[in-house]
């Protein structure tokens, strides 16, 4: 009887343990779901005004592979157009840049991309050795959260988060987003799940209208002009990666007037280029020859250039790249020509919507909120 | 710096319950010891951890001198080493008390004294440990207590993550030996743990932190509001501090049942109180025990007659102030205001039963209650925006403001002007009736669980953290400010 009943005692509590690790488990699954569901919604989709948003993850969606890999911050994703080198050259090129992306982040995203692709060259544009931190956490989000995790993308946030950024928040961007929950708007759902159109043209960001150049306002004077040492060291470790993977590595100052490219910048990296063995270009001593008019060619009074500005820069620069790298004019290549067709018609067809409304209103009516 | 809102102190304990697990019940309290000092040099510094060393080593040692058949005077030891913890604290604390005397008189007579308070480093947790230790050397004294043996035992003890910040103000005889070795955690233990936790941050993330935000709007430009706008300021004032504190007590009670550890509770709906006695007993409980064990008893109590009642009474309210800060907002606000409520309903009783009695009102009924618990609350709300103020001056320009007819300031955004959204002011108010209904049940039916059976509450663990991590005010974009008691 006894013996019984302790055979009874064991199966009742076996049984309640069977059912509190089912129920256990069976919540946590479901819970797991449902943040997983909250985060893809509340995330920024960078549908609207601001697409640089969507400029890494973009990467990913490109299956081809690139003979010039191009890695800045705006300078390079705003002054060089992807669709003119194809155009033109028939080069197959790719833009891995982002709004004010430091030069650790330039290093953390090629070293990602060389997982996926050896190109023979990586065009660096150096205006972020200027830049000591990052001045704002959406910078950095807008780097970091469309990246796929690896150990760059950890070694990448852990290298130039702010102060108060948590890298908790970078693993679970639902804590960093979880806010936005009364600011949902439609493109939030419709893009939560679903796959989210391409925003630029291989890392291009087009813009057709156009504001002239006007001065800029003097900038404060430095007590010392030296870069920061970690972007030099990151500069090193970008320079090692290329020649550990025979890449060409071109450096470059686009030809944005502001912020001012002064002259002790220039000597160092003029001084760096010779010592390494580097090709450097700096395009504000060609903007001659280049064609470039900055009461035409820029969309912000000179910071950026426009898409007629971009493709001037991009045939001229995609002419020396020929020359001296003998890239490839993959034109005649039926698989690439059909991807890049494609693409380049979007842009054409693109470039005159936005042509036609600015000639008509005077603005582009996407990017009025971003600028006003 | 962590908190118990932070990310790292989640990592803490999720680490330290790892390591219990692998470790001998004996030897856990080093693990405990291991994470307090880690949260006490990440939270508070190194100034933090040199004087809770310095207080402990002394409390230590007194304890020592103070046990056992010593020939020498114990009562001298005694009185020199609680003489050592006040003199600590108060360099810390009081320092600049003399000179808020003379501000505070300066307002009342019209003559305005200006001063530059003196800085002193904030030591994190003094006020709390510092009572634990008195209270440990006098229990000790008195031969309630065995001194501990172990300084390892007793450095656990004051330091012990779980009540250093914020208290509870713990008693060495309850948890001298719990710490040392915490007592298996059952799945039981663990769920009521993390149902504890997950309350106290949806009272500070859910209803606490937005509370603050109508609260430093309006106290922010208090000129330019008034009437039933300060009202509301400082009705939010009163739930925000009572959700602040109680939810941070929440956290720690579950994170130290995580553990095996019971710590003293410190609230028991305070705002279910009809009177201010009452209230006190239900409020800030563990520092309440502290100043009627070691104060108002030694000092007579209530044993030498009404007068001397009323006295010791007064001194245990101006302690009580005191202890919060070295300001007569603090001293006013939290203890001789509420002595005087506290004295007058006294005295003032008889009328009150004889006017029930005029009236034919049944003392017990609903309407009677809700009468004196909103009275209550109101009384309270008073001294809260004492507390709340940077001078005297300033309360009274919030008190005559209240009577003025309703302003609000011209550039007031959100509803009610009041610096929060519709939607953030929906969630607060959904938050709050939770809060209410929640806090009626535990008034009907004391501990025992809402929801019954391990699944379920399993269940009700993740939907209750899915709604924190939706709609709680914590990373950035909210300017989560630290919790109000730990400044004490």
């Amino acid at each position: 009887m006894r013996a019984d009943n302790m055979t009874s005692d064991k199966k009742t509590t076996d049984r309640e343990g069977i059912f509190r690790y089912i129920t256990l488990l069976g919540t946590g699954i479901i819970f797991a779901g449902m943040v997983w569901a909250a985060q893809s919604l509340l995330a920024p989709k960078y549908m609207g005004a601001v697409i640089e948003g969507n400029f890494t993850e973009e990467y990913y969606q490109d299956h081809t592979e690139h003979e010039l890999l191009i890695v800045g911050n705006c300078e390079s994703y705003e002054n060089i157009s992807p669709m003119t080198l194809w155009e033109d050259y028939g080069i197959t090129s790719y833009i891995r840049g982002n709004s004010n992306q430091l030069i650790p982040q330039s290093y953390y995203l090629l070293k990602e991309a060389l997982r996926y692709e050896k190109p023979k060259v990586v065009l660096l544009n150096i205006q972020a050795m200027t830049v000591e931190e990052q001045s704002s956490e959406e910078y950095n989000r807008m780097v970091f959260d469309g990246m796929r995790w690896s150990e760059d993308k950890l070694k990448g946030i852990l290298e130039s988060r702010m102060e108060e950024e948590s890298l908790v928040e970078y693993i679970f961007p639902v804590f960093r987003y979880h806010s936005r929950w009364s600011e949902l708007s439609g493109e939030d759902f419709i893009y939560a799940f679903g796959k989210k159109p391409l925003k630029s043209y291989n890392g291009y960001y087009l813009r057709a209208d156009v504001r002239p150049y006007t001065e800029f306002p003097a900038e404060r004077r430095r007590d010392d002009y030296s870069f920061p040492e970690k972007n030099v060291r990151y500069l090193e470790e970008i320079v090692r990666l290329c020649q550990e993977n025979k890449i060409s590595l071109v450096l470059m100052k686009a030809p944005s007037m502001y912020p001012a490219w002064v002259e002790p910048w220039e000597e160092q990296i003029m001084e760096f280029a010779a010592e390494k063995g580097i090709l450097y270009i700096n395009t504000l001593l060609s903007m001659d020859e280049i064609g470039l008019d900055m009461s035409t060619d820029t969309y912000d009074e000179g910071l950026h250039l426009n898409v007629y500005g971009a493709e001037k820069l991009s045939s001229w620069l995609g002419g020396r790249l020929k020359e001296q790298y003998a890239l490839t004019d993959f034109r005649n290549d039926e698989r690439l020509a059909a991807v890049y067709n494609q693409r380049l018609e979007e842009y054409h067809k693109e470039k005159e919507e936005q042509r036609a409304e600015f000639e008509q209103l005077g603005y582009i009516s996407k990017y009025r909120t971003q600028e006003e | 710096m962590m908190s118990y809102t932070s990310y790292g102190f989640i990592l803490l304990v999720a680490m330290g319950l790892v390591m219990a697990r692998f470790v001998p019940q004996k030897h856990r309290g080093w693990i405990l010891l291991a994470m307090s000092l880690l949260f006490m040099g990440s939270a508070g510094g190194g100034y933090t951890i040199c004087f809770w060393f310095i207080s402990t080593a002394a409390g230590f040692a007194a304890a020592f001198f103070l046990s056992g058949e010593k020939t020498f005077p114990k009562r001298l030891v005694l009185i020199a080493a609680v003489a050592f913890q006040l003199g600590l604290l108060a360099y810390f604390k009081y320092v600049n008390l003399p000179f808020y005397t003379l501000e505070a008189l300066g307002e009342i007579t019209g003559r305005p004294y200006e001063f530059e308070p003196a800085d002193r480093v904030s030591i994190l947790g003094i006020s709390f440990y510092t009572l634990m230790i008195i209270g440990y050397n006098v229990d000790v004294y008195r031969g309630e207590i065995k001194a501990a043996r172990s300084f390892f035992q007793f450095s656990l003890f004051v330091g012990y993550f779980g009540h250093f910040v914020q208290g509870p103000i713990d008693s060495f005889k309850e948890m001298g030996e719990s710490l040392k070795k915490p007592s298996l955690t059952t799945f039981r233990d663990l769920q009521a743990g993390c149902l504890r936790i997950l309350l106290g941050l949806f009272k500070k993330l859910m209803i606490s932190e937005r509370l603050a935000v109508i609260v430093d709007t309006i106290y922010g430009d208090y000129s330019s509001y008034g009437g039933w706008y300060l009202f509301l300021a400082a009705a939010s004032f009163s739930l925000q501090l009572y959700t602040d504190f109680s939810g941070c007590m929440d956290i720690v009670a579950g994170v130290s049942r995580l553990f095996g550890i019971r710590l003293a509770e410190n609230f028991r709906q305070p705002y279910f109180s009809e009177t201010i006695a009452e209230f006190w007993r239900r409020w800030h409980i563990t520092l309440g025990a502290f100043l009627r064990k070691y104060v108002y008893i030694p000092l007579g109590g209530n044993r030498k007659g009404k007068l001397r009642k009323y006295l010791n009474i007064t001194v245990v309210f101006f302690l009580s102030g005191l202890w919060h800060g070295g300001k007569w907002t603090f001293i006013i606000g939290t203890g001789l205001l509420q002595c005087a409520y506290m004295i007058a309903g006294e005295l003032l009783r008889p009328l009150s039963d004889r006017l029930f009695g005029l009236l034919h009102l049944d003392p017990a009924s609903l309407a009677a209650k809700g009468f004196r618990r909103l009275r209550t609350f109101l009384l309270v709300t008073a001294g809260f925006v004492l507390f709340r103020s940077d001078s005297l001056t300033m309360a009274g320009e919030i008190f005559a403001g209240m009577l003025a007819p309703a302003r609000y300031a011209e550039y007031g955004e959100g509803v009610l002007y009041s610096g929060l959204g519709t939607a953030d002011f929906t969630v607060l108010l959904i938050s709050l009736v939770i809060l209410f209904l929640f806090s009626l049940w535990r008034e009907k039916n004391g501990d025992r669980p809402v929801v019954r059976g391990e699944g379920m509450q399993t269940i009700l663990c993740f939907g209750i953290t899915f709604v924190i991590i939706l709609f709680g005010c914590y990373g950035k974009g909210y300017d989560m400010s630290s919790f109000i008691y730990s400044q004490f």
